[in-house]
């Protein structure tokens, strides 16, 4: 192990290697602050400048892009309300928080910081335990992510806050918003209304780019206060040690989570985001922060897009079956470089595999280095005069729209969703429930009907799986949790009050 | 005025013999070509026109461009190619999908819009267990689904897809039922056959050829034609179940297209093919060469539409 | 705010029934699974329907609260509408570098930018930023309109 650790090494650290990471890093980082480009998208339009690398060099300029794009993704969240894929979703609710409160140099520091700590350690899981790990993949069924995506589903409960009502409408709406497109079992499609440009259904992204970022330029025109009060004061100060110290628990969370979401290839992307933040904001000190500007928030979602990055190549490498679609992209570069990624890399080409594991560590430190670097010019360019700062993300989102499909069509789905979004902010429903459910609806339901495929039409294959019943029953206590502690905070306070009186009548 | 279009013809014909001897050598192609895929970067379309531009690079005097025109399940991507001029400066690089969408979804151009110019390749599919299944060969499973109709679950991709008609087709050349499961991606289908969740699953062999040389997959038969090269996999024809399906990649242009650039590029496929870079890497994963000249590539195609046509209707997708 | 949810469950309502309606278009085929293609959008539907008649029962029952924004603001958020539907109506023939810079325009504009210089410089070198990395860095296909591609 630590020979071939050695060997990979001597690869990785050529001052070539490392210089062809460091712009892998840096365009990643590009690339995914970008709305509409995607850290794989960003990978596969370099491919064709590694054709004539070294393959260990070639991937590990590819494994740059991909750390380097999931800050990029979270710089975009946390400034401008627009997150670049569906893991940094979540970013956006606290980072962007934060950020308006001017804390922005705060927020961009814990992602950077608990997003190189996350990069890191899954690098290290990746290492010493791609085996055993990969048996978890094995053991996911079509019910274990069933049950995975009604567990994301469940977190709704705790999202929404006091109304239910509302909070379940969202919801709804944006699983509806996921049935758009050809129906997965039947190969018929579904409410695209004749038309051929929806057979694909609503790209995750534009939803996003609607949902979040337009929403939130509609709502600072209709109902902003005044404008000019708010210009300066996005500050860069980074977060202090002792700040940073404290966020250990949530960091813990998040790769905790991160690494469980690498393994899981096809898996809604977001949940494990989603699920680490709800559980730092449960193990949390402070949870009524959280929604208005915790930097656990931003921490523990962070982590786990982070720890993804490495966890994500342990089905690749063990399996050749990638775990996101940036992992998808490393395979074409493996494939284009005769590596037949699988069990066998490891004893044909361990310099490539280990040079990888060392690029990868590189690149989050490169990440680190050139985050901070970008950290002032980026706040700088959206402290500008208000107007100035609206038409220019307006400029951005849309041909960030246009450039996911090279359409207009997405544009348009933008500019609906925006409306949507921004009448929902408008009237108290919630955004954020609203892109869980569009985000995981189309998993859940292709899921719940691969299970009965398989199980021959037996409902109970559900509960008689072991994982996918222990999936289910912490559904129902994450559903169930905030709704229970809310109902006896108000008995508490009700009684406190009546002891107030009896103790006044009493004096 | 008869007269008149008399000369101008003469005229015509003319300027057209004086300019093509003047030109001599610098006929087609003279500047870049464009090639399009209804891939996102990244995806086996857009991989497959990156590299065979690439190895073009020495055949091809011109630069080519590779464009991603996604969304629409190609239906964007044919219409832009459709409407294109007819010069040969746009190719498309077509997969089933071309066929499939107009098929299932109006679309306003189809594959009868386009000129076929030559096939590159076939995707071997194949048929296949995980190493603990006790079925050795495709009869072991047929034999089982007699016995057990309707209860061997068999993974596939969704209806209208190659790999679904692959299933279909094996069903009824076998007379058996068996419980299809659709997945969404030849990866997500593996980890299922891997862990057991299903019994038995049709895919790219490409995919899956890691995992058979790590002895984690046992490959029963192929669909194709002949023996995958390379291989002692039997087809499925061989062992008296005739299914032979295909995923096929070549290149079409415009309706019309002209006949020059049609036969420079059946040309440059044939060179291409036959150079030892590219055969290196068309081997190593596991891509048959198919080459097919346009008018053959023609027949292919309608072909192949019928099959489609009729198996959709077959599975009540269309009427 | 009661007025408003009376008006949101309504809506709602509306929705529910025309995605219901819709689904009862979808085919099936023979090779679809137990559950359907029409399933999963009969249980939202009908979901939504329920959640829309809870938020009815509540609005009659006259809980409130919010007030409605000014209506200079509405006008300034439609108007911004207005411009961003004739920018995804025009730009595909119009073009990318035509369109952008009149759109950022009047944006600016219709937000209170007054000064002409920052106006056309800011909306000048949006375009331009967004067209270098986007359209040459990217290499995203924007609309070339009548001019073709720079």
């Amino acid at each position: 192990m630590l020979e071939r650790f050695a060997l990979g090494a001597q690869v990785a650290l050529q001052p070539y290697a490392l210089l062809m990471t460091l712009l892998g890093v840096a365009w990643g980082i590009l690339g995914g602050a970008l709305p509409g480009i995607s850290g794989s998208i960003a990978m596969a339009l370099l491919l064709p400048f590694t054709f004539g690398m070294d393959p260990a060099v070639a991937l590990m300029m590819l494994a740059g892009v991909y750390v380097g794009a999931m800050y990029g993704g979270s710089i975009t969240a946390i400034l401008i309300s627009t997150p670049g894929t569906p893991g940094s979703a979540i970013t956006v609710v606290d980072g962007y928080a934060l950020h308006q409160r001017g804390q922005s140099g705060k927020a961009l520091g814990v992602s950077l910081v608990t997003g190189t700590v996350g990069g890191i350690a899954g690098v290290f899981l990746l290492v010493a335990f791609a085996v055993p790990l990969s048996r978890i993949a094995l053991a996911f069924g079509p019910p274990e992510y069933f049950a995975f995506g009604v567990f994301g589903l469940a977190l709704i409960s705790s999202f929404v806050g006091r109304d239910l009502v509302k909070g379940g409408i969202s919801a709804v709406l944006g699983l509806m918003l996921a049935t758009v497109g050809t129906d997965p079992f039947s190969g018929t499609p579904r409410f695209t209304f004749g038309s051929v440009d929806l057979v694909g259904g609503v790209a995750a992204a534009a939803g996003m780019i609607g949902l979040f970022a337009v929403s939130e330029i509609f709502y600072q025109i209709a109902e902003g206060v005044d404008w000019e009060r708010i210009r300066g004061r996005y500050t860069t100060a980074l977060p202090s040690l002792l700040e940073l110290w404290r966020l250990r628990v949530a960091t813990v969370l998040g790769i905790v989570f991160g690494t469980i979401e690498g393994l899981l290839p096809g898996g809604g992307g977001a949940i494990a985001s989603f699920i680490a933040y709800n559980e730092a904001k449960r193990w949390s000190k402070h949870p009524e922060e959280f929604g208005r500007g915790s930097l656990e928030g931003v921490a523990a979602p962070e982590t786990a897009n982070n720890v993804v990055t490495a966890t994500a190549l342990i089905p690749l490498l063990t399996f050749g079956i990638p775990g996101s679609n940036s992992a998808a992209i490393l395979l074409a570069g493996m494939m284009l470089h005769g590596l037949q990624p699988g069990p066998a890399l490891f004893d044909r080409t361990p310099h490539v595999v280990y040079g990888l594991f060392v690029g990868l560590l590189v690149a989050n430190l490169f990440m680190l280095g050139l985050g901070l670097l970008a950290l002032r010019p980026s706040i700088a360019l959206v402290n500008v005069r208000r107007p100035f700062l609206l038409a220019g993300i307006l400029g951005l989102v849309l041909v960030g729209a246009y450039s996911i499909n090279n359409s207009m069509v997405e544009v348009w789905i933008v500019l609906l969703t925006g409306l949507v979004g921004y009448s929902m902010r408008r009237y108290g429903y919630n955004v954020l429930a609203m892109v869980l459910g569009f985000v995981l609806g189309f998993m859940v339901e292709a899921n719940l009907r691969r299970s009965l495929l398989i199980s021959l039409g037996d409902p109970w294959v559900f509960f008689t799986r072991p994982i996918s019943a222990l999936l289910l029953a912490l559904a129902v206590l994450t559903f169930a949790w905030p709704i229970l502690r809310r109902i006896r905070e108000e008995r508490l306070s009700v009684a406190g009050a009546e002891q107030g009186l009896a103790e006044r009548a009493a004096g | 005025m008869k007269r008149k279009a008399v000369w101008l013809s003469v005229a015509g014909v003319l300027v057209l013999a004086v300019s093509v001897a003047a030109l001599g050598q610098s006929r087609y192609p003279t500047k870049p070509v464009v090639l399009v895929t209804h891939s996102s970067p990244g995806a086996g379309g857009d991989i497959f026109l990156r590299n065979l531009a690439k190895h073009l690079e020495g055949i091809v005097p011109v630069p080519l461009v590779v464009e991603n025109r996604p969304g629409g399940a190609s239906a964007r991507a044919v219409a832009y190619v459709a409407t294109s001029p007819k010069d040969g400066y746009v190719l498309y690089g077509a997969t089933p999908t071309m066929l499939q969408t107009p098929l299932l979804t109006k679309t306003q151009y189809s594959y009868l819009d386009l000129q076929p110019v030559a096939n590159v390749f076939f995707d071997p599919m194949i048929l296949y267990v995980r190493a603990e299944s006790p079925w050795k060969s495709l009869k072991d499973v047929v034999d089982e689904a007699a016995r057990r109709p309707g209860q061997i679950r068999f993974g596939a991709a969704t209806p209208g897809s190659v790999e679904h008609m692959i299933a279909y087709h094996l069903m009824s050349v076998a007379k058996v039922k068996v419980q299809p499961v659709t997945f969404e991606g030849g990866g997500d289908l593996l980890v299922a056959v891997l862990g057991g969740h299903v019994d038995l699953g049709v895919g790219e062999y490409a995919e899956i050829a890691s995992q058979v040389q790590a002895g984690k997959v046992r490959v029963l038969n192929s669909f194709t034609e002949q023996r995958i090269p390379g291989t002692t996999i039997p087809t499925a024809k061989e062992l008296g179940f005739p299914v032979v399906v295909e995923k096929f990649r070549g290149l079409l242009g415009p309706k019309g297209m002209d006949p020059e650039a049609v036969a420079f590029w059946e040309r440059a496929v044939q060179q291409v093919l036959r150079k030892p870079s590219y055969q290196m890497y068309y081997r190593s994963v596991y891509q048959v060469p198919a080459y097919m000249d346009h008018v053959q590539y023609k027949l292919y195609l309608d072909r192949m539409n019928m099959t489609l046509r009729r198996y959709l209707k077959s599975i009540g997708l269309i009427q | 705010m009661r007025r408003a949810d009376l008006v949101a469950g309504l809506s709602f309502l509306a929705v529910a029934a025309v995605y219901f309606h819709q689904s009862l278009f979808i085919v099936r085929g023979f090779a679809s699974d137990r559950l359907g293609p029409a399933f999963m959008p009969r249980l939202l539907a009908g979901a939504l329907a329920l959640l829309a008649l809870a938020l009815l029962a509540r609005a009659a029952a006259g809980r409130s609260e919010a007030t409605p924004p000014s209506p200079a603001r509405v006008r300034l958020l439609a108007a911004t509408v207005v411009l961003l539907v004739a920018y995804a109506l025009v730009m595909p023939r119009a073009g990318f570098l035509v369109a952008t810079p009149a759109f950022l325009a009047a944006v600016l504009a219709c937000l209170g930018v007054r000064e002409p210089v920052p106006l056309v410089l800011v909306a000048a070198g949006v375009t331009a930023a967004l067209y270098g990395v986007f359209g040459r860095l990217l290499g995203v296909l924007l609309p070339p309109g009548p001019f073709g591609r720079l």
